[in-house]
């Protein structure tokens, strides 16, 4: 236990102090900036969620929308459940290479699981819905993400509670390259969230950290490997720690209209 | 004979006629903005810097777009003769996610001399120059739009260089 906290706060003070020798990043893994996606572009992704001692694995297929600048829609869906996400960016102070953003989103999964978990599980096992706020700070090189957010779960007939906080904490750098040049640079990012939830009338909580590395290819197609584990764990929960893999592939002014001519 | 010199006439006047045509096409061909440069703000990364290159490439009077991702500057050409509309420049920079710190424009003035407080029209805009003295303009000229988010104040740019 004391090895996890050990290993958790060492990877947190290395990323903290590689910070100022490198570019920020805010296309985090794990969770959503308050930046939405360019307008009237659509985003295909495809994941892989491994949990611990679940035999079969998650994969879930995800089509996310900008239909009009500063909303965005994500539809997901698995083999047991469908989701559906909803964040509007609100507010924003744009300067050269720094803004600070604020967005709301809300969430809903639907699957027909009954909760057997103190835990709200957020990866397409249980039908619940959820609403919350984002915070993003991104200043040369330094990026940071908060949000927090109220979730509420079906629980049928069992006794579990259904509602709880959910939060998280998010940085990263960008490793390579040292300077762009040109959009076909493979950029590999590296990142660190911070994930928890804590119950409402009970005394449940747990907090996770999941550091990633992210690949982006031609500046249009992102490769996430991310591992996650607890760091405090009062909660009963499947998968504690879990194996995330993703890849997405970004289509811009997909859903434009307008379409420049050909030049002969 | 009075035929022969009003058909001559005639001849004169559709060959005067042509080079009167063919002299204000390139007047006008000349006063036209030949460029813009866009100092974008709110962006470290290539993917968002590729969101805005992408956004202005697709706007049909734009030929080329160079930019300098590190800088987040870009660099507009346009297409010679056509007419260049600055909200489709903004809104393709703020569509995309992003806001725009500065945005300059490279034309041939009609003007030989900015006034100062001067309101004037040209390439279908009402523009004002912002200046503490009169200056010559020089062609080209490269200018900076004031004005806060590119957002015209009563239809009028503020313009300084």
């Amino acid at each position: 236990m004391k090895n996890r906290y050990r290993y958790g706060y060492s990877l947190l003070v290395c990323l903290l102090l590689m910070r100022f020798h490198l570019h920020a990043q805010e296309l985090y893994v794990y969770t959503d900036p308050a930046s939405t996606m360019p307008a009237k572009s659509i985003i295909l992704k495809q994941s892989y969620l491994k949990m611990e001692g679940i035999a079969n694995a998650n994969w879930n297929t995800q089509l996310e929308l900008s239909p009009k600048k500063n909303w965005m829609v994500h539809i997901g869906t698995n083999y047991s459940a469908t989701d559906l996400y909803l964040q509007h960016r609100f507010y924003s102070s744009d300067q050269v290479h720094q803004h600070t953003r604020l967005a709301w989103y809300a969430k809903a999964v639907s699957a027909g699981a009954t909760p057997s978990t103190e835990a709200i599980l957020l990866d397409g096992q249980q039908k619940f819905w959820g609403a919350g706020l984002i915070a993003t700070r991104l200043q040369h090189k330094w990026a940071s993400s908060m949000s927090l957010g109220y979730l509420y779960r079906y629980v049928g007939n069992t006794t579990f509670t259904s509602q709880a906080i959910q939060y998280s904490l998010s940085n990263g750098l960008l490793l390579y390259p040292v300077s762009y040049k040109n959009y076909n640079q493979t950029n590999i990012n590296l990142y660190a969230e911070i994930l928890g939830q804590k119950q409402i009338g009970g005394t449940g909580y747990y907090i996770d950290i999941a550091p990633a590395i992210q690949f982006i290819f031609h500046s249009q197609a992102k490769l996430n490997i991310g591992y996650k584990w607890p760091i405090v764990d009062h909660m009963s929960r499947l998968g504690g720690r879990s194996l995330y893999i993703s890849y997405d592939y970004l289509f811009f002014n997909a859903l434009s209209r307008a379409k420049k001519p050909k030049m002969n | 004979m009075d035929s022969c010199i009003y058909l001559k006439i005639q001849n004169m006047k559709s060959k005067l006629i042509l080079l009167l045509l063919i002299i204000g096409s390139s007047f006008y061909a000349q006063a036209q903005i030949k460029s813009a440069e866009i100092l974008a703000s709110g962006l470290t990364c290539s993917m968002c810097s590729k969101a805005i290159y992408k956004a202005l490439d697709k706007i049909p009077f734009v030929d080329t777009v160079k930019v300098n991702i590190e800088t987040s500057t870009y660099i507009v050409d346009f297409k010679k003769g056509e007419t260049v509309q600055i909200e489709q420049l903004r809104d393709a920079v703020y569509d995309a996610g992003f806001a725009i710190d500065k945005m300059q424009l490279l034309a041939n003035w009609d003007e030989k001399l900015a006034a100062k407080d001067a309101v004037f029209g040209a390439f279908g805009y009402q523009f004002k120059w912002q200046l503490n003295a009169n200056k010559s303009i020089a062609s080209p000229q490269k200018v900076t739009i004031v004005n806060k988010d590119v957002q015209p104040i009563n239809g009028v740019y503020l313009l300084k260089f």
